[in-house]
């Protein structure tokens, strides 16, 4: 299948670049101080209070197992799905793109079964995130 | 959901908060204690001056405690996000605090 | 302890002349009491066993009074006493005293001994009592002169001992301090008393005796026996009182050739020890002497120690005189030396007139000098000069660094001021990218209605992302200024403070050219006055020529006169060898 992808915003986390449909991301922050949460998973990296709601802030990069990024966290991609509400740290925001091409999953279980690609976008390959999906798979407890 | 008085708990640079009618005394630590610095793997060592919290069943060793008396609100968990110890949060001088649950602590020993 | 080797048994010695003297007396006095008692026969073993007994009763008796008086000298003879001065000095004591006890004892043992013998001999042979009495006078008489006799005859062995004491280790000034002060005065006419009595009582008891036998037998008988009795008597009684006067006669000359053996062997002694010291033999030999001649002989032996201590401080004296004449002996050798040296005295006068001529060189010498020390004055003052100047310009450029500095300060805060400000449009680009960029999100989500919106935040983001651009460009570059200033600052520093350095060197430099300048000006005058003293000087060393002449002349006289100094000083050599040689003499006599 090749066909154009509706928008997707795209942002850099560490080496990689990944996409979220543009309606399930509900906004763009700058990552404030973070709350350390006792017992959770290293990739929950803390919770911040948005409009008086409690976000958990998630590092893909750990979740996948990739190296660590050189530049610090500076954004946040906040997604809302009918599950709840995360956000997906960034180093940088590129912004809302078309992407192309024919994207599979990058993998049949964890984490990665949520994830497609490789897609074209201009800034170079991105691998899109299913966020319901990523949402599920964090609520069964990473 | 509130939480009616809490006990605030440091441990390095984190904090905790637990609800104050789970606590029945604040004690000179023992060698049985378990330092809480080991959930934010901070390793076992507990400074001199440390404190030991006790709740029926369980007792966790601490830097520092501070009871805090007025009725805060309690932010919920997020569902995706899995901690044994943590019910909650409140909002303390604009900052979340995690509110851990000894009960569940003594289920799942640190 | 072993005995003493010369004072063994001189206590026994010491008294046996008058032990000698005593029986010899005793055996005269019975023989003229055999001869003019008329003894009967029957009371005759009677009165021979009566006078044994008590002579030898007495003799024990006495021998051993004057034994235990002598006990010390005994002991020291024995070895039983150390011989100490102090025991020395107590038997020298008990020495002297000797013969004045033998004296005493003898005197009245005699005397008491004749008058026992006479009354034992009466009681117990009944002889007629008259008899027993004149036995008695005879002891009596006999006494005086034989204890006399005992008496004297122990002077010269109490010289011996006393002596042999002083030999012995007893320091004889001590021995004349403490023996005592007698005089012979009222002892010698005692003795010429008992000496010219005692014969004539003898003599005149026995006329009287034979008178009174005669007077007896002429009144009982006729006068024809009468005159033969009195011829036939005659010779008898001549005969016996011939014999009596002989005894007598040799009695008194043993007396006096005693006695004045006892006065005279000490004088003897004493004029031969005189005759010793003016020989200048002076031994210190102990004079033993009794009464005045012991003073004599104390004051003798006090002036020959005196004598010795005045020859001995003579005796260092000549050493000092014979190494002093040594020396001047030796002195005398070199003053002659000396007189050689006229010869190079005209050697010195050569070496003068070279001297002059040096001087005039060493002026000639010191004007150059004196010159070239101008130069050098002229040249350290434009040297000063220059190093003001130097420090003129130096301090110029210290405030100039100074300036540079302080620029730089000013810069430094201007630029971080700048700083702050693009922190600040960087946070505002920032903000604004995030609002262009979540009002792109939003433009996407109206779907076509919303797409010029998103256009237009699309361009905002990009504006936004230029100023950030710039603003991390200005930062850069914000650094490298910081960084360039920071050199800047420090270099101007390091500037400052190098000329700083510089200033003081060449202040330092400026001081020590200021000194120079003084000493090269000093050194310019001093150089000028040398070389008017040089000229000076050369004047005085053509007078010094003179005056060497002069000198040489007066060396010449000079030294005849120091010739016959030596012939003078060559006597002298010899009168204190001759000096020396004498003491010499003299310190061996001593010895």
């Amino acid at each position: 299948m090749r066909d154009a992808l509706r928008g997707h915003l795209v942002f850099a986390c560490g080496a990689g670049l990944y996409g979220v449909p543009s309606e399930l991301a509900s906004e763009v922050v700058n990552l404030p101080t973070l709350t350390r949460v006792p017992g959770a998973p290293a990739h929950v990296l803390g919770v911040f209070a948005l409009r008086g709601e409690v976000l958990p802030v998630i590092d893909l990069t750990r979740l996948l197992g990739s190296p660590p990024p050189e530049q610090e966290w500076k954004r946040a991609v906040v997604l809302r799905v009918a599950q709840g509400v995360v956000a997906l740290t960034a180093t940088r925001v590129l912004g809302v793109a078309s992407l192309e091409g024919n994207g599979g999953p990058l993998g049949n279980s964890g984490v990665q079964q949520h994830l497609k690609g490789p897609f074209q976008a201009p800034a170079g390959d991105v691998a899109t995130v299913d966020p319901e999906g990523l949402v599920a798979f964090l609520a069964r407890g990473g | 959901m509130t939480l009616d008085g809490a006990v605030l708990c440091q441990v390095g640079p984190f904090r905790f908060a637990l609800a104050a009618h789970d606590v029945s005394s604040i004690e000179v630590p023992d060698a049985r204690g378990v330092y809480a610095g080991r959930w934010f793997g901070l390793g076992d060592a507990w400074p001199q001056t440390a404190r030991s919290v006790r709740a029926p069943g369980h007792h966790v060793v601490v830097d520092t405690v501070e009871v805090h008396g007025a009725t805060l609100p309690v932010l919920a968990m997020p569902a995706m996000v899995a901690s044994h110890l943590v019910t909650g949060f409140v909002d303390v001088q604009g900052a979340l605090v995690p509110v851990v649950s000894l009960a569940h602590a003594a289920e799942r020993r640190p | 302890m072993t005995p003493h080797p010369t004072l063994a048994g001189r206590a026994r010695w010491l008294t046996s002349p008058s032990t000698i003297s005593v029986f010899a007396g005793i055996a005269l006095a019975t023989a003229y009491a055999w001869a003019s008692l008329s003894i009967p026969a029957g009371t005759r073993l009677a009165f021979g066993v009566i006078l044994v007994v008590v002579c030898v009763v007495f003799n024990t008796v006495g021998d051993l009074v004057e034994q235990r008086r002598l006990s010390v000298l005994a002991q020291l003879g024995r070895g039983a006493l150390p011989a100490t001065p102090e025991h020395l000095l107590a038997a020298a004591l008990s020495v002297a005293r000797a013969p004045d006890v033998t004296l005493v004892l003898v005197a009245s043992f005699l005397s008491g001994g004749a008058f026992l013998v006479g009354v034992l001999w009466s009681a117990s042979t009944a002889a007629p009592g008259q008899a027993g009495l004149r036995l008695a006078f005879i002891g009596l008489v006999s006494a005086p002169v034989t204890s006399l006799i005992a008496s004297l005859s122990m002077f010269g062995r109490v010289r011996t001992v006393l002596g042999e004491l002083v030999a012995a280790g007893l320091p004889a000034p001590q021995l004349y301090a403490a023996l005592p002060a007698r005089s012979w005065g009222g002892r010698l006419v005692v003795f010429a008393l008992v000496a010219a009595v005692s014969p004539v009582v003898l003599i005149a008891d026995l006329s009287l005796e034979r008178f009174s036998g005669l007077v007896a037998r002429v009144g009982a008988g006729d006068h024809a026996a009468a005159r033969a009795a009195i011829e036939g008597s005659f010779v008898q009684d001549f005969g016996a009182l011939a014999v009596l006067v002989a005894i007598l006669l040799v009695l008194v000359a043993v007396c006096a050739w005693l006695a004045g053996d006892a006065i005279g062997g000490p004088l003897r002694a004493l004029a031969e020890k005189t005759r010793r010291l003016a020989a200048g033999r002076y031994d210190g030999d102990f004079v033993p002497a009794e009464f005045e001649s012991l003073d004599a002989a104390a004051a003798l032996h006090a002036m020959e120690h005196h004598l010795l201590e005045a020859l001995r401080a003579l005796d260092q004296t000549s050493a000092s005189i014979t190494t002093a004449t040594a020396a001047l002996v030796a002195t005398t050798a070199r003053s002659s030396e000396r007189l050689d040296a006229s010869a190079a005295l005209a050697q010195t006068n050569a070496t003068t007139t070279e001297l002059a001529r040096s001087a005039s060189q060493i002026a000639a010498n010191a004007q150059v000098v004196s010159s070239l020390a101008q130069q050098t004055f002229a040249a350290a003052r434009s040297g000063k000069g220059s190093a003001d100047a130097f420090a003129g310009a130096m301090g110029q450029v210290r405030e100039g660094n100074q300036a540079i500095a302080d620029s730089v300060v000013r810069l430094n805060k201007r630029v971080q001021q700048v700083g702050r400000i693009v922190g600040f449009i960087d946070s505002i680009a920032d903000r604004s990218d995030l609002l262009a960029l979540n009002a792109e999100l939003e433009g996407h989500k109206a779907g076509e209605v919303g797409r010029g919106f998103s256009l237009v935040a699309a361009e905002m983001r990009r504006l936004a992302e230029s100023v950030l651009q710039s603003t991390r460009e200005i930062s850069g570059l914000i650094e490298d200024i910081r960084d360039a200033t920071n050199a800047a600052v420090m270099a101007t520093e390091a500037g400052v403070k190098a000329t700083d350095a510089g200033a003081s060197l060449s202040g330092r430099v400026g001081v020590r050219l200021t000194s120079i300048v003084d000493f090269a000006n000093q050194s310019s005058e001093a150089m000028q006055r040398i070389s008017e003293a040089t000229g000076q000087q050369q004047l005085g060393t053509e007078q010094l020529v003179g005056a060497m002449t002069d000198i040489l002349r007066a060396t010449r006289a000079s030294a005849d006169a120091s010739g016959a100094m030596a012939l003078a000083h060559e006597e002298l050599v010899e009168l204190a060898q001759g000096l020396t040689r004498a003491l010499a003499d003299f310190s061996e006599t001593r010895r």
